[in-house]
């Protein structure tokens, strides 16, 4: 090959790789649509090529072009891949170049080669994995696709366990996606199992029969084994090794399963149910959370600035052009930084159809045949609060199963269908997101209960106590009615986690349930954590924020309402009530103004009060909650900072912790 | 136990506190700023100023002289505050260091380091890397993430004095 030629050949080359790989960054639809034009170009190209490649190398090349269009027509264009093959590529024609057209590719090369074909006693199985440098950011990547591609397997299987509608083909595909990914970033152990699920999946490609339970408790094992491998992946990522996840029989499970009963079940024609396809092309980027937070802190300076602006500008009584001008920018500042707070959110779906497979599993540990109906999975909040939720989640769906639900014997003594039904309901309301979890089991036993909680003294002896009053025991620590302790629940702590982390949301959680009809639980939460309502006060010379809706009314007090029980508590007396004081000396290290108009802020929550003397109400803002770091662990009493409008840091006020520790100075005064 | 070998050469930024002149690695400085008007943080260790707001983002400031055990000084033009980027438990953090002078970078290397004079048996001295000898004085070269972790330096230096 010629100088001139090789080098010109370089260069179309890369060129035409540019094209293909450049829409990639984009993950659209149309940059799928460039990249299959750009490698359907580059095939044309290399065959016209021929002569100066060699039959050979030309073979070699449009066999990977084509391998990685099918690839992407498959599935979802998978960067990793993709990146990968077009480096190889590129790879494979430098090689021709330095050696001629006798240069042999080495056929062993990562090509998203079936392994079918190697010895299954040759695969690690497990020990660790070092991430080559280059391949870094391709080990990232994966972390972020492949709980996609499970997502979708689990979601369709589950259908599949449920006797909807579905199509072999949206569980076969990423599958086959997955076997190729690992294929890619040298896991031949995890591209092999891919391989055996798609092998067990084959026989039912025809559109006649279905898996068996035990098969897709085999396949639901192998989605396991990969959410297990991600997990591994995320944690030895910074450290550039990860260990390989064992696989235990698995592999010999899969290849060893009974071939399905083939038509107990004709597969129903046409689509599949809505909402279960396979991983959807999205129209979107993707983009870490410190970029995000970044974009928020930037615009929340912005509005900061502007502000000061505005007000240099009205001090200076400057009208007209420049007055309005700076008004339009306040108005811009404002929107810009509610559309950066709305990109945070994210629609609570993805958090649902993780409650799916526990559910399934749930319900076959405790031989309750069950189904889940979703609703409402569009309504988006928080990112970082749909991912708070998901442990409060599993507790009541764990607790309605195992507690809320009945025996398939007592359900049919009742007149029930033998089979139970839980709902979860998402929905907006007001600016809260509101959750929903329904099961239509016995209801609660509120005697037992009322037994319980007096045996435990949670009832004061001579107390009269309402049904709701009652309910709200389940949610005390170390609370159980259940007589033995299970697999599942029982322990009395799953619904305590459910009310500190609503609480932790500033949300709140409210239970409905009627005898032999079933138990509601409602949770309550704001839609973001992010932003918070809070009452700007002054305490000597310090601003604090307080939590708004901690906040249940704000008076004027005189130094004379307050009160003291000997050297002990400090309280006042207000409108013929008696409300304790927060104790501002050991909270906050001041006294507290008494001299001049205080005003005492009444907080409340769950039944306790305190009071906060204030020297001044500033009125009411709206922040962004910041926390405050490791450096600052020892402050107790303050939640956080935020940034206020005059650029200067706000703490803010712990509330909670002032309504759940006693008073510490009891003697101290 | 410890696998990240803790290379003692390359730049680094000097600055004054008291009458001796210390070094941080370049690598963990983000920028100098100047004195902020910081909100004290009640119930915080004594030596953090407060926090401030550097663009958005806020800030614990730590005063270096208290840390250390060293009297307080009447403020000065020359004082301000070094952002250091720390390694903390759960990743990591920005911080800023009050120092009272920023000097200079220096390049330190091998033949510059000195080793670390005997400084009584219970001294824990983890937070110094060394101590270099460049352009005729001596600059202590300090490891900032031990820094910003050690919680209490007065004890430890005050634990030597008893025995000196």
């Amino acid at each position: 090959m010629s100088e001139a030629s090789s080098a010109q050949f370089q260069e179309s080359l890369k060129e035409e790789l540019d094209s293909i790989s450049h829409p990639l960054t984009m993950a659209d639809d149309p940059g799928l649509d460039q990249v299959l034009a750009g490698l359907g170009r580059f095939r044309a190209w290399t065959s016209k090529a021929k002569a100066l490649l060699g039959t050979k190398a030309e073979k070699e090349l449009n066999y990977r072009a084509k391998q990685l269009e099918e690839g992407l027509k498959a599935g979802r264009a998978l960067n990793v891949g993709l990146e990968r093959t077009l480096q190889l590529i590129l790879e494979t024609t430098q090689k021709l170049n330095a050696s001629g057209k006798e240069e042999k590719i080495d056929p062993k090369d990562p090509v998203p080669q079936p392994v079918q074909s190697s010895p299954k006693n040759d695969i690690p199985l497990k020990g660790e994995f070092v991430i080559p440098a280059e391949d870094h950011s391709a080990f990232k990547e994966f972390t972020h696709e492949v709980p996609e591609y499970i997502e979708s397997i689990e979601s369709n299987l589950l259908a599949l366990s449920r006797g909807e509608n579905w199509d072999v083909m949206n569980v076969y595909r990423p599958f086959h996606t997955l076997k190729g990914v690992c294929g890619f970033m040298n896991l031949p152990a995890l591209s092999k199992v891919a391989h055996e699920a798609e092998s067990l999946l084959s026989p039912y490609k025809e559109g006649t029969g279905r898996p068996t339970e035990s098969q897709i408790d085999l396949l639901l094992q192998v989605a396991d084994v990969f959410r297990r491998q991600v997990e591994q992946v995320q944690k030895g990522l910074s450290r550039g090794r990860f260990e390989l996840v064992g696989m235990g029989t698995l592999l010999e499970d899969l290849t060893s399963t009974e071939e399905g009963e083939s038509s107990k079940i004709a597969s129903a024609p046409g689509k599949t149910t809505a909402g279960l396809s396979v991983v959807k092309r999205e129209n979107s980027i993707r983009i870490p959370v410190e970029k995000m937070d970044s974009l928020l802190e930037a615009v929340g300076e912005l509005a900061i600035c502007q502000t000061q602006v505005t007000e240099g500008i009205q001090a200076a009584h400057i009208t007209g052009h420049v007055a309005s001008e700076s008004e339009r920018l306040g108005k811009i500042s404002r929107m810009l930084q509610d559309l950066v707070l709305s990109l945070r959110m994210v629609p609570v779906e993805s958090l649902f159809l993780r409650m799916n497979r526990l559910v399934r599993d749930l319900s076959q540990k405790m031989g309750k045949p069950l189904r889940l109906e979703l609703s409402g999975g569009e309504t988006e909040l928080d990112k970082g609060v749909a991912e708070e939720l998901a442990e409060p989640l599993v507790h009541l769906l764990r607790n309605a199963v195992d507690h809320g639900l009945e025996s398939v014997e007592k359900r049919s003594a009742s007149g029930k269908q033998a089979e139970g039904c839980i709902r979860l309901q998402a929905s907006r309301d007001s600016g809260d997101f509101i959750l929903k979890v329904q099961d239509d089991g016995g209801g609660l036993d509120l005697e037992k209960l009322e037994q319980k909680g007096r045996a435990l003294g949670l009832i004061p002896e001579d107390k009269e106590v309402t049904e709701a009053e009652l309910a709200e025991l389940i949610f005390a620590p170390n609370f159980s009615t259940a007589s033995e302790v299970s697999e599942v629940s029982g322990r009395g702590i799953g619904m305590e986690m459910v009310k500190r982390k609503v609480e932790y949301l500033r949300g709140s959680v409210s239970i409905d349930t009627r005898p032999g009809q079933g138990t509601t639980f409602t949770l309550r939460i704001p839609i973001t954590i992010t932003l918070m309502d809070g009452i700007l006060v002054r305490i000597r010379k310090q601003r604090y924020v307080v939590p708004a809706y901690y906040v249940r009314q704000m008076v004027e007090v005189k130094e004379t309402q307050r009160h003291q029980i000997g050297a002990g508590p400090k309280y006042m007396h207000v409108r013929d009530e008696n409300i304790p004081l927060v104790d501002i000396p050991y909270w906050l290290a001041c006294e507290p103004a008494l001299d001049g108009r205080p005003i005492l802020v009444v907080l409340e929550r769950g039944g306790r009060q305190a009071g906060l003397v204030v020297d001044e109400v500033l009125g009411k803002k709206q922040v962004v909650v910041k926390q405050l770091g490791e450096t600052l662990d020892s402050a107790c009493g303050i939640a956080g900072g935020a940034v206020l409008g005059d650029g200067r840091v706000g703490l803010i006020l712990d509330v909670d912790a002032f309504l759940r520790e006693k008073p510490a100075a009891y003697a101290a005064n | 136990m410890e696998t990240k070998s803790h290379s003692t050469l390359g730049k680094y930024l000097t600055f004054r506190l008291g009458g001796e002149e210390y070094g941080i690695e370049i690598l963990k400085v983000r920028e100098i700023i100047g004195l902020l008007e910081a909100t004290p943080v009640p119930q915080a260790a004594a030596y953090v100023r407060g926090v401030v707001n550097l663009r958005g983002k806020i800030v614990p400031v730590i005063d270096l002289r208290k840390k250390f055990g060293l009297p307080e000084a009447p403020p000065a033009r020359d004082n301000c505050v070094i952002t250091v980027m720390y390694e903390g438990k759960e990743g990591d953090l920005l911080v800023g260091l009050q120092v009272d002078k920023v000097m200079e970078v220096v390049k330190v290397s091998a033949a510059e380091i000195e080793p670390l004079p005997v400084l009584g048996e219970d001294l824990k001295v983890d937070f110094l890397l060394g101590l270099a000898k460049t352009k005729e004085r001596i600059v202590v070269l300090l490891d900032v993430d031990k820094v910003v972790q050690e919680q209490d330096f007065r004890a430890l230096f005050a634990l030597n004095l008893g025995k000196a």
